[in-house]
């Protein structure tokens, strides 16, 4: 399929009426932020706040943070299945705020434990969590929302992501009109010209509220692998709904992920991109798990892949099917290249992984998320004033793993991160 | 800087494997190698003393041996003690590196020690003591006490030292984050397109070695076992009172249970964030079953059951920790008489 991106990259944003974008500014109309969001009962009451890169700013309990997309063309919308019907994307044209997050802050109303607990993820926008924090390089535009008439935490949530996704999609409706920046012209068809093919295996995390994605507007637990034009996930097909501190992969990481860069980057010069392979991670028990890592291995092989590039969201029980997808591709004969975050405790000296098959030979470290960092207290705190799991003080300074950073996973993997021995 | 040498009876000029029992003994100023490496370390540092002991005492008693060698030299006053090089003598190789790890355990000064990366005694110490790597023999001599003299300056500056591969010490199995110029997925992408054109790759991750646990043998009379139930579930009572961590656990608890026979919805909840947890919410013996095993007990087809379960949260354990959770709840079984468990995992 045949995409073109339209970038506006936004360097500042400021409150203010009317609602604009004008070269690299983007003005934000609160009220009219407050009439998207408060058109849903579920919600009581919104705060529009704005950071900046380098801001002595620290955020608690954000959720997900979405980078706006808006085709300007119907009959299809980015976000299908949450803007629109749930009808193929990748094609035409899209409008993309680049550099720009919308994210949710928000508590849950209702009580809950285990994995349906709340665990907020940090962003630090300065000092040395920064490195680590998603959204801490980008212009923020922060939600902070109340719960209103919600039934439960999982309406809740529906409502908190539709809200958000009203928003970015009028924000990048904005730039209608306006002459993009660059615009990126994506195109995986066409013969492979006896490049090597190499799919690129997606594992998500799909364990339940809380701990989700959605495909074209549906959260992915019953389901086997299936493949995407790589064109789907730059117009928003995948959503990150998985509020695990760390491992969680954003929307904005999932419209634009190191890997689907990586490969079009090379795209046609020294590698044919032959597909993407969506998976889910945190299949039940081992039979569900074996089942799904044959799934990809066999979708790799009707896309005559060479090769397989696999990274996966999350940790632990996910690990293991990741690990088992490795095992089945390099049995059916695609050898794979994978990303693995690592532990190893503070130090750094325990075992880096969690589970590991030993045909995973070959392995990109994105860094160890379970050292420590000190943060310095900060000027400004959005989103409550303590830890929500944690119950600190969260204006003072904070002694946290990585891990407890939002979307700390991803980050590293995107901005280079390594753990090496020392 | 002052710097202190430790060498064998070879190196120090006393003799060959016939003075393999020369006690300590130290000498002012640089003797043999350490004349070599005081050219190396030039004005700034100093080689003040020169301690030694024969190979095969200080392999066979280091227990009253290295104690007496830290002792001759502390009297050095020395910032930096460096021992060998020992290439790949193995007792010599010992004697370094037990008398590096006690210098800085008992002295609180950096040490690094010098031999072959095959040494017994490289594999043995290569986590607590620095140690640079040799050729097994005495011909790389030179490059090993460049490589003594530059990371002795480093050490005695107080400078933290780089990765091991940057450096030039063994890998102390210590793994810390740096940053590369591009991203994991554009290095993994890398190494895949390396294995595809079959050209050679390193992969940024040896796969681990894990201890392998062989199942116990079947109780051979359960009806005379005394059962414990022991968990890393994160169950306990309501409110938490312990502080039970979610994640991460440093410490594990045992609660007594009064003799019920059931543990009732409302009393329990689960400190532990990496599974669904509504389930055991509801009835707490689905986790730890003693609904179950006090009616196996009624019924004589099991002994007794312990009053009291054992917990902790396995939810990002840290292998090493929870390895001594283990040995702690194991010896505390052992005090209440306890011969079997069962060992609920999440």
């Amino acid at each position: 399929m045949h995409l073109d991106v339209a970038a506006f990259p936004v360097r500042r944003a400021r409150l203010g009426a009317p609602a604009a974008y004008d070269d690299g500014v983007l003005t934000i109309d609160p009220d009219v932020v407050r009439r998207l969001v408060l058109g849903d009962p579920r919600i009581a009451d919104v705060r529009v706040e704005l950071a900046h890169p380098g801001e002595s700013v620290r955020v608690l309990r954000a959720l997900d943070a979405i980078e706006p997309l808006h085709k300007p063309a119907a009959p299809v919308s980015a976000f299908p299945g949450f803007l629109g019907p749930p009808h193929t994307v990748g094609h035409g044209l899209t409008h993309r705020l680049s550099g720009f997050t919308v994210v949710q802050v928000t508590d849950f109303p209702f009580p809950a434990s285990g994995v349906q607990a709340f665990e907020e993820g940090v962003i630090e926008m300065s000092g040395p969590g920064a490195a680590y924090s998603g959204c801490a390089d980008r212009v923020n535009l922060f939600l902070v929302l109340t719960p209103g008439r919600a039934v439960s935490n999982v309406d809740y949530d529906d409502a908190v992501r539709r809200a958000a996704l009203r928003v970015a999609d009028r924000l990048a409706a904005l730039t209608i009109g306006h002459a993009p920046e660059h615009v990126e012209v994506v195109d995986h068809g066409g013969e492979d010209g006896g490049r090597r093919r190499i799919v690129w295996v997606h594992q998500v995390r799909a364990q339940g509220p809380m701990v989700q994605s959605f495909l074209y507007g549906h959260e992915m637990s019953g389901m086997v692998p299936t493949v995407l034009d790589p064109t789907e996930l730059l117009d928003g097909a995948l959503l990150g709904a998985n509020y695990k501190t760390g491992s969680k992969t954003p929307t904005y990481v999932h419209t634009r992920h190191p890997s689907l860069l990586a490969l079009a980057a090379r795209h046609g010069r020294d590698l044919h991109l032959a597909g993407v392979i969506v998976a889910r991670g945190h299949h039940e028990n081992e039979f569900l798990k074996e089942r799904s890592a044959h799934f990809v291995a066999k979708l790799a092989t009707l896309l005559r892949a060479d090769g397989a590039l696999c990274t996966y969201e999350a940790t632990g029980n996910t690990h293991i099917d990741f690990m088992l997808t490795v095992q089945a591709l390099e049995r059916a004969g695609i050898p794979a290249a994978s990303v693995v975050h690592e532990y190893g405790g503070p130090l750094g000296d325990d075992p880096p992984l969690v589970d590991f098959v030993p045909e995973a030979v070959a392995l990109a470290s994105s860094g160890g998320i379970d050292r420590r960092l000190s943060l310095p207290a900060v000027e400004r705190v959005i989103g409550g004033d303590r830890l929500a799991h944690r119950g600190e003080p969260a204006h003072g300074p904070l002694d946290l793993p990585i891990q407890e950073l939002f979307a700390a996973t991803a980050t590293m993997n995107e901005r280079g991160a390594v753990a090496v021995e020392h | 800087m002052r710097i202190v040498q430790y060498l064998n009876q070879f190196f120090a000029g006393l003799g060959g494997e016939a003075r393999a029992e020369t006690p300590p003994g130290a000498r002012p100023g640089a003797v043999g190698p350490g004349l070599a490496l005081q050219r190396l370390l030039g004005a700034e540092a100093e080689v003040v003393g020169t301690v030694f002991c024969g190979d095969g005492l200080v392999a066979d008693r280091p227990d009253s041996v290295v104690p007496k060698i830290v002792g001759l030299i502390e009297a050095f006053a020395p910032d930096v003690v460096v021992a060998g090089p020992a290439f790949d003598a193995g007792r010599y190789g010992l004697g370094c590196a037990r008398v590096c790890a006690a210098a800085t355990a008992r002295l609180g000064v950096p040490a690094l020690a010098a031999m072959a990366p095959e040494n017994v005694a490289a594999e043995l110490h290569r986590r607590e003591v620095l140690i640079v790597p040799t050729t097994a023999t005495a011909i790389g001599m030179p490059a090993a006490l460049v490589a003594m003299a530059r990371l002795a300056l480093r050490l005695g500056r107080g400078e933290p030292l780089g990765p091991a591969a940057v450096e030039g010490y063994l890998p102390r199995g210590r793994r810390m984050n740096a940053w590369a110029p591009a991203s994991a997925s554009q290095r993994a992408l890398g190494l895949l397109l390396a294995r595809l054109r079959h050209e050679p790759f390193t992969t940024e991750v040896e796969l681990p070695r894990y201890d392998r646990v062989a199942p116990p043998p079947p109780i051979a009379d359960p009806a005379r076992m005394r059962l414990a139930l022991v968990t890393e579930c994160g169950l306990v009572p309501t409110g938490n009172p312990d502080r039970l961590e979610w994640v991460r656990a440093d410490k594990w608890l045992r609660y007594g249970l009064g003799g019920i026979d059931d543990l009732a919805r409302g009393a329990y909840e689960v400190a532990h964030g990496g599974y669904d947890a509504a389930f055991a919410v509801e009835d707490p013996d689905r986790l730890v079953p003693l609904d179950a095993v006090r009616e196996l007990a009624r019924r004589g087809e099991i002994g007794e059951v312990l009053d009291a379960y054992y917990v902790t949260c396995g939810n990002h354990g840290i292998l090493g920790q929870m390895a001594i959770h283990a040995r702690e709840i194991a010896a505390d079984l052992r005090r209440q008489h306890v011969d079997s468990v069962l060992l609920v995992a999440t």
